[in-house]
């Protein structure tokens, strides 16, 4: 026969006798106790054993039970763990407070045993359900994550759209998106978005935006006209505050014409098979804000051989170095020098690794689309 | 001044059901009465020191445990008088200090008819 998890209470009384009173009541219902009489042990009791739930008195000495329970919710492995005040205090301010500090309920001395297990059993109840809530939204959070990754696609499904890719989100529901549409045999066009916000909204308009791009690419329409039609559509989906920032590069292979359209984004970097890399500064507004919405548009001729790199501002803005994607795109260009002559399916991610080789760690989610012509 | 009933007046204690009260059996019961009664014993030797020494915090400090420890295991009256001496010292006024003794002795005469019917097996 199995036997179930037994659950550990931990008791923080300075009054041996209340403290065995409690550790009877509670033992002789099956709860696995651990008791202190102190404060300071109480804080390393609750980081080493992780109780289901803490009995704490208020007044105590080596800290009273206010500071013991700031100190518990402030601390990660135990922030989640009910506390429970035992206390003698009948005044409404240190309920108040207690409530205030993340307690859950409070037991006014001299406390009945039965009443004690009635709300010891109420509040693991409610920790079961909330642990199990958290449980749930994080496997969806998952399968949004999941979901979110299957709609981007890989350079080996479409070998002549000729790019490689970097894409990390930090937080299970990405602000970043990327797509690559084929629009004829010879003419690709190449999507990277960034979401105001990391919100689920966003995760969920990633198919949206997707579904937009495959209704609006095509070859009569021009990749301005592609976006325009996109941000009328955003204008009225959108909530309000929420846009994203976002570049449309569309590549004829058979011209070797390069047409981008700017919302709002990062400049384009071009590493031509000759010559230095260069920066396409192109000004628009972003998407899905503006009903009338100016975007920028820069057109080229390119060679083949030559790259271009489309990218998230995650990959050169710094919050912490109070660094704008504005200055942060200036010091990239020095980073491909190395990188230039790597295979295409390398070249993105050792970007990523160049600029994050110091120490630094990534504040954003990051994509980085590198381009073959 | 007030003057003190007897701790259970016209009445044997009954260890029994006051155990049976908070669901526990006899001999929990009767092992939780010993600490307190020592717990108890040690506190009033602390008030003893801490009125000598002027120490109206020590005194309330004191008097909080005992309350708190006889107050749940339905020792009511032991408990009122701990409130009462707590509530003296907390006043912070030193005229307080001979109605702290008379009600420590009074609690002394409690804890020592508790400690009578342990012995007697209640």
């Amino acid at each position: 026969m199995d036997i179930k998890h037994a659950f550990t209470i931990l008791i923080v009384d300075d009054n041996i006798v209340n403290l065995k009173f409690m550790e009877k009541t509670l033992e002789k219902e099956g709860y696995q106790v651990i008791t202190t009489d102190n404060g300071a042990d109480a804080r390393t009791l609750a980081m080493e054993k992780r109780p289901d739930l803490i009995l704490l008195d208020i007044q105590m000495p080596g800290g009273d039970g206010f500071e013991v329970i700031r100190f518990l919710k402030g601390t990660l492995v135990t922030s989640t763990i009910p506390v429970i005040f035992l206390t003698g205090m009948t005044d409404v301010n240190s309920k108040l407070k207690g409530f205030e500090l993340g307690a859950v309920d409070y037991v006014t001395k001299p406390f009945h045993p039965l009443e004690v297990l009635a709300r010891v059993a109420i509040h693991l109840k409610l920790s079961i359900a909330t642990n199990s809530l958290i449980a749930n939204q994080a496997m969806r959070l998952k399968e949004i994550t999941e979901a979110q990754t299957s709609m981007l696609p890989l350079p080996k499904d479409f070998p002549q759209a000729k790019f490689g890719v970097y894409y990390n989100a930090l937080h299970e529901a990405g602000g970043d998106f990327y797509d690559v549409l084929s629009i004829s045999d010879k003419i690709t066009g190449y999507f990277v978005a960034d979401f105001s916000g990391h919100d689920i909204k966003s995760s969920y308009m990633t198919a949206s935006i997707k579904a937009l791009l495959a209704q609006n690419s095509n070859p009569v329409y021009s990749p301005l006209e592609t976006m325009k039609m996109i941000n009328d559509v955003l204008m009225e989906i959108l909530s309000k505050n929420k846009y994203l920032t976002a570049c449309y590069a569309r590549l004829n292979r058979t011209t070797g014409n390069l047409c981008i359209v700017s919302a709002g984004h990062p400049p384009v970097v071009l590493v031509p098979v000759t010559g230095d890399p260069q920066l396409i500064q192109v000004d628009g507004d972003v998407l899905g804000m503006f009903k009338d919405a100016k975007f920028g548009v820069h057109r080229m001729r390119l060679n083949p051989g030559d790259r271009f790199f489309i990218y998230s501002d995650g990959l050169v803005e710094s919050t912490r170095q109070k660094i704008t994607w504005n200055t942060g795109a200036q010091t990239l260009l020095t980073k491909f020098k190395k990188i230039r002559h790597l295979p295409l399916s390398k070249t993105s991610s050792a970007l990523v690794k160049s600029l994050f080789s110091g120490g630094a760690v990534p504040e954003d989610d990051i994509v980085v689309l590198c381009v073959e012509v | 001044m007030i003057e003190y009933e007897p701790l259970f007046p016209g009445a044997a204690m009954n260890f029994k059901a006051m155990a049976s009260k908070l669901g526990f059996s006899l001999e929990d019961f009767i092992e939780l009465v010993q600490l307190l009664i020592t717990t108890s014993q040690s506190e009033l030797l602390t008030v003893e020191k801490e009125l000598a020494a002027g120490s109206s915090a020590g005194v309330s400090r004191a008097a909080h445990s005992i309350k708190g420890a006889a107050g749940n295991l339905g020792f009511m009256h032991m408990a009122d008088l701990a409130r009462e001496m707590e509530t003296l010292a907390n006043q912070g006024n030193t005229g307080n200090m001979d109605k702290i003794k008379k009600k420590a002795a009074a609690l002394k005469a409690d804890l020592d008819l508790i400690k009578k019917a342990g012995d007697k097996g209640y």
